[in-house]
């Protein structure tokens, strides 16, 4: 197991990607690569990023306290894996800190149209048909879109990841997880993202509705952020795809409150566009949460359908509104249970915009006007009632 | 210099000879900050005489079977500790890390003071650990074993931790989380409440697991503490004879724990709390 630094592949006139990528090449299953904090060839402190880099099999990829930048203009991720790696590692040491730095333009709305590639470009990371793979301790700063993007992948973990989204851009998701992934856990995210924090989607515009396409055995844990206006767990598929067994555990709103800058929901499920060939209930199941944090407007928005699923130990706080809300079409639920919802009467109109004390929770519990079917609210605790 | 930055992180012993481990430390830790170098390793046992103050952006890593003793009442703390003029306009330390590669140990007292960011992994340290005003704060797989009251002490201002897979053992409270403690100034513009904490898979050794107390200023609120292996009390809320509105403490969630005594201690009406 030997550890090669990217240091000692530098050559006159390469380009930091290419060294970096050289340094891989020449390791084997087992080695660690190493990216200092020091680039020798630019005499600075960053790594200057101009086209993705390849990992392959078992190789890690040590971040060693440095910083890597994407180059303006470009439209490539920062690391990928070569199709079918396995066993790899992108791992941060101290402060590791990748950033998208400029923009190039290439937004959500923008994919694939007047010449320009597909969004999935301004990915960060992004590992299609991977498995166990680990990605931890790293700084995302300015993305240009997804920092994390993993699809058709198995075995995936995903810690201790820091995001610092100045949201100049829309779409900066924090981990998308895409059709095709099986036993993706997460854990430990904090910081702000400038769109949803977890985005576990699978699209039909995108992928083809197979039974390969299905996501299933995702974990969260831990995930403690700001996801600026949007949600903090994203749940969504269309076509006909299908998404299982998604537990959630720990699923904190920190947005600052005093700010009057509420997020839309803790976990959204479906989408707000819901023309947008919707799921029926047998297609997105099997959800999972305990314990969940909120002063979001929703904590739980629902506008699309799923079933057998279950929400426990949900407390809200702040300016949260609705624990249960839909903002569009009418949702079908099956075997959908809520239990031991926190919530309280505010003092304050809903959309009062003075300062509000924390302690005051939002007005109105449940509202569920088009949400039909199974969904029974076991028991919703208001802030007068004795609740031990 | 250049073979510093080229190296990736700066030893004490990279610092002339003649200087005592304090003076070497201390040395190393700013020069690794004033070359933005980032980095220090601490590669063989030394004893700390004073303070040593951490710069903001520094990765403090220890290798492993390394000892660390200190004796003066603080070991480590962040730079502004202490340092920041009344009414405290300046800006927290930000992104320090302290991590041992192996077993390593401090003996001493670590305390952190607006700061956040900050990460403690695998680490043994014969002291206790305190934050006040400090957020995004993650402790992983540490031993923390402590004389005094308490093994990890969170203070006003708190908020963002996610602390797991560590032991804690102390006298009175393996953790606490005491919104009415305070030792260092106040920080201009920052709420006094603890809120957000994630406490979980740990397992602590004291009279009280978990203590939870507020004031009539500060509470604390959205706790989700589970999966702890105690002895003793498993979670007390309120301070004996407390009679703070219910509002101070709520939102708190304490499941799956286990506590040879009582499980749970309420000193104070709270709110929204669940135990299971």
């Amino acid at each position: 197991m030997r550890i090669i630094n990217a240091n000692d592949f530098v050559s006159p006139g390469a380009a930091d990607a290419d060294i970096i990528q050289k340094a891989i090449d020449a390791a084997s299953p087992g080695d660690t690569v190493r990216i200092p904090r020091f680039n020798v060839s630019g005499d600075s402190n960053e790594w200057h990023i101009g086209k993705a880099i390849l990992v392959g099999t078992g190789v890690t990829v040590l971040l060693d306290n440095c910083r890597l930048v994407l180059k303006t203009g470009i439209y490539d991720n920062m690391f990928r894996n070569r199709d079918g790696a396995s066993g790899f590692s992108i791992i941060g040491e101290g402060s590791a800190v990748l950033s998208g730095g400029e923009w190039n333009y290439l937004s959500n709305n923008m994919s694939g149209k007047y010449g320009l590639p597909d969004v999935s470009v301004n990915a960060l990371l992004k590992f299609r048909h991977a498995s166990h793979a680990v990605i931890r301790n790293i700084r995302f700063e300015m993305a240009r879109w997804a920092s994390v993007m993993v699809d058709h992948s198995e075995d995936v973990r995903i810690e201790d990841l820091w995001f610092e989204m100045v949201p100049h851009v829309k779409d900066l998701y924090g981990v998308l997880i895409g059709c095709g992934c099986r036993n993706i856990s997460v854990e430990n995210l904090t910081g702000r993202t400038g769109d949803d924090t977890v985005y576990i989607f699978a699209d039909s515009k995108r992928y083809p509705v197979t039974a390969d396409a299905e996501i299933r055995g995702v974990r969260l844990r831990n995930i403690v952020t700001d996801p600026k206006f949007e949600s903090i767990v994203h749940i969504r598929a269309n076509g006909g795809h299908k998404i299982r067994d998604i537990r959630m555990d720990g699923i904190v709103d920190s947005s600052d409150f005093f700010d009057k800058k509420r997020i839309h929901a803790n976990v959204h499920i479906g989408d707000r566009e819901a023309e947008l060939h919707p799921a029926v209930p047998s297609d997105i199941s099997g959800i999972r949460l305990v314990n969940a944090f909120s002063s979001a407007v929703n904590t739980f928005s629902l506008n699309g359908s799923f079933s057998d699923s279950c929400f426990e130990n949900v407390f809200t706080f702040g300016d949260n509104i609705n624990i249960i809300n839909n903002s569009s079409c009418e949702v079908q639920t099956e075997n959908v249970r809520f239990r031991r919802l926190y919530y309280g009467k505010g003092s304050e109109p809903n959309n009062s915009t003075s300062f509000i004390s924390r302690y005051a929770i939002g007005a109105l519990p449940v509202v569920a006007d088009n949400i039909k079917g199974d969904l029974k609210v076991e028991k919703l605790i208001d802030v007068d009632e004795e609740d031990i | 210099m250049e073979e510093l930055r080229i190296r990736g992180y700066v030893t004490p012993d990279d610092i002339e000879a003649g200087r005592s481990d304090t003076e070497k430390l201390q040395k190393a830790l700013y020069l690794s900050a004033g070359e933005d170098i980032g980095k220090v390793i601490v590669d063989r046992d030394l004893v700390i005489e004073e303070t040593v103050k951490i710069p903001a952006g520094t990765e403090l890593k220890f290798l492993d079977g390394v000892t660390v003793t200190g004796t003066a009442p603080v070991l480590f703390e962040n730079e502004i500790c202490g340092n920041a003029e009344k009414a405290s306009w300046s800006f927290e330390d930000k992104w320090i890390y302290i991590i041992s590669e192996g077993k390593a140990s401090l003996n001493g007292n670590i305390r952190f003071w607006h700061a956040g960011n900050l990460v403690i992994e695998d680490m043994e340290i014969n002291g206790s650990v305190s934050f006040e005003f400090c957020r995004e704060v993650r402790m992983e797989r540490n031993t923390v074993r402590s004389d005094g009251d308490a093994a990890v002490v969170l203070m006003r201002g708190c908020n963002n931790f996610i602390v797991q897979y560590n032991r804690f053992e102390a006298e009175k409270n393996a953790f606490a989380a005491d919104a009415s403690l305070c030792d260092d100034r106040y920080v201009m513009g920052k709420d006094t409440d603890i809120h957000e904490l994630i406490i979980r898979e740990n397992e602590m050794q004291a009279q009280t697991a978990l203590f939870i107390g507020a004031s009539e200023e500060s509470g604390v609120f959205n706790v989700q503490y589970d999966h702890t292996k105690t002895c003793g009390t498993g979670i007390v809320i309120g301070h004996e004879n407390e009679t703070l509105d219910k509002k101070r403490y709520f939102n708190i969630s304490a499941t799956e724990f286990t506590g040879t005594e009582n499980e749970k201690l309420l000193n104070n009406p709270v709110r929204h709390c669940y135990f299971g």
